[in-house]
């Protein structure tokens, strides 16, 4: 025999005293359907989640992580929000890569704020390439890259992206941060496309990059092949001057490198 | 019409950046010529390998002379002068270097901080392995060492590099792990 539904009033003072995070008259092991249904009808209802587990936070972790993440945890925006703010307790209760899998599940069109706690926590995780996918991300891998981009982890994670196909994500991240690791992966990938579009970027918009070594060091000395791909994708004469300076002395190079100056003149 | 000189490939390492501090050097001088590929601090960042590579191009692009032992001569006396602190942090210790000179007489191979030497011809064969007074130097050495002459001029030398291992297989195996992007040998 099923049990019957649990009624929920949110007006109720058991309910708002919950909701609030006075847990005086709750054993959370006890009112775990009860409980359930608040959480669910208070998502619903677009009211915080905060406040109640925050306090589930301190008298009983493992409810919470069955009120957050369980089967029956709604979705939605209140339930994000209510979960990332005790995310160091979840992440006691379950391996982070299954916590964020979860929330990015749970999160819907949230995704996007759980993978960059993720990210921010967890920069150098190989799990990271897999839960930017199921983010759905725009420019998959870029919140991963550019919260790495100052971690050990990023050269890496560079790689790990190129070869999950990302290849737009390392595209926007090389025009963010002007890293020619980004278009070395690429092209270390089999990516010649995005990879000249990533050094075209990183040559118009980051003066200071040197992003020729890299290059070398994946596709051997003789460039003038992947520089001839990079010239017309060129949107600056800083872009021009630079790889004019690159191409030793190819006169086919220097004369397409000379008609697209001419152009953005 | 006269044939192509040999060129001069050094296969990659293993890693991320296979090819870093490599740079190929091609030079002419009446009807001798000179190839060259070079590894050196490819164990540094790439930006150091590649400024290194960078400064031993710069010594070597003036090589000159009117045959391939004058070509060899001329690029040993231009090494000798080179300042070892451009090198990278090894100072020219780790560097490995394969000149394939050529004129209407023949071929000579010349080189440092190699471990074995490849001819491709029809198909890619061993041409010096083990122990050969080619082998076993390493940096730039103090007098110009001596020339391999083979009899048989292949279409290309391919260098293992002292610190490398071989077995890439087909040609097209070879010229990935040579790095060679334009299609091949002439």
């Amino acid at each position: 025999m099923s049990r019957p539904p649990v009624t929920v009033d949110l007006a109720g003072s058991w309910e708002r005293d919950v909701l609030g995070g006075d847990l005086t008259a709750v054993d959370p092991r006890h009112h775990l359907p009860r409980l359930r249904a608040l959480v669910a009808a208070a998502a619903a209802a677009d009211l915080s989640l905060t406040s109640l587990f925050t306090a589930l936070e301190r008298s009983d972790p493992i409810a919470l992580t069955d009120l957050a993440l369980g089967p029956k945890a709604p979705r939605g925006p209140r339930l994000i929000e209510a979960a990332l703010a005790v995310v160091d307790t979840l992440e006691l209760q379950l391996s982070p890569g299954s916590l964020f899998r979860r929330l990015v599940v749970l999160g819907g069109p949230e995704a996007g704020t759980v993978l960059a706690l993720a990210a921010q926590r967890h920069p150098a995780a190989s799990w990271m390439v897999a839960l930017s996918a199921a983010a759905r991300e725009r420019e998959t891998g870029l919140a991963h890259l550019l919260a790495a981009s100052a971690h050990p982890a990023f050269v890496q994670a560079c790689w790990d992206h190129a070869a999950a196909g990302h290849h737009d994500g390392l595209v926007a991240v090389a025009r963010t941060t002007g890293r020619p690791e980004t278009a070395a992966a690429l092209l270390a990938h089999g990516a010649i496309e995005h990879a000249q579009r990533a050094a075209a970027v990183i040559l118009d918009q980051h003066a200071d990059a040197r992003v020729a070594p890299y290059l070398v060091g994946v596709w051997g000395p003789d460039l003038d092949a992947f520089w001839s791909g990079v010239v017309h994708r060129l949107e600056s004469r800083g872009g021009v001057e630079r790889l004019t300076a690159l191409c030793g002395a190819n006169p086919r190079l220097h004369a397409l490198l000379a008609a697209v100056g001419r152009g953005l003149a | 019409m006269t044939p192509a000189a040999p060129r001069a490939l050094l296969l990659g390492g293993p890693g991320r950046y296979p090819f870093n501090g490599h740079l190929r050097l091609s030079l002419r001088h009446d009807r001798a010529r000179l190839h060259i590929a070079a590894v050196v601090a490819s164990g540094s960042e790439p930006p150091v390998a590649f400024d290194a590579a960078a400064a031993l191009r710069a010594q070597l692009v003036d090589v000159s002379g009117r045959t391939r032992f004058a070509l060899l001569r001329s690029a040993w006396e231009r090494l000798s002068e080179l300042d070892l602190g451009l090198l990278g942090p090894a100072r020219g210790q780790d560097l490995g270097l394969l000149m394939v000179a050529w004129d209407d007489d023949g071929l000579g191979v010349a080189g440092t901080g190699l471990s074995a030497l490849h001819a491709v011809a029809d198909g890619v064969e061993p041409l010096l392995e083990g122990e050969h007074p080619l082998f076993g130097i390493r940096g730039i050495p103090g007098s110009p060492p001596g020339v391999f002459t083979p009899h048989e001029p292949p279409r290309a030398v391919v260098g293992v590099p002292a610190c490398g291992s071989v077995d890439p297989g087909s040609w097209s195996d070879w010229q990935r792990a040579c790095g060679l992007r334009d299609g091949g040998v002439a």
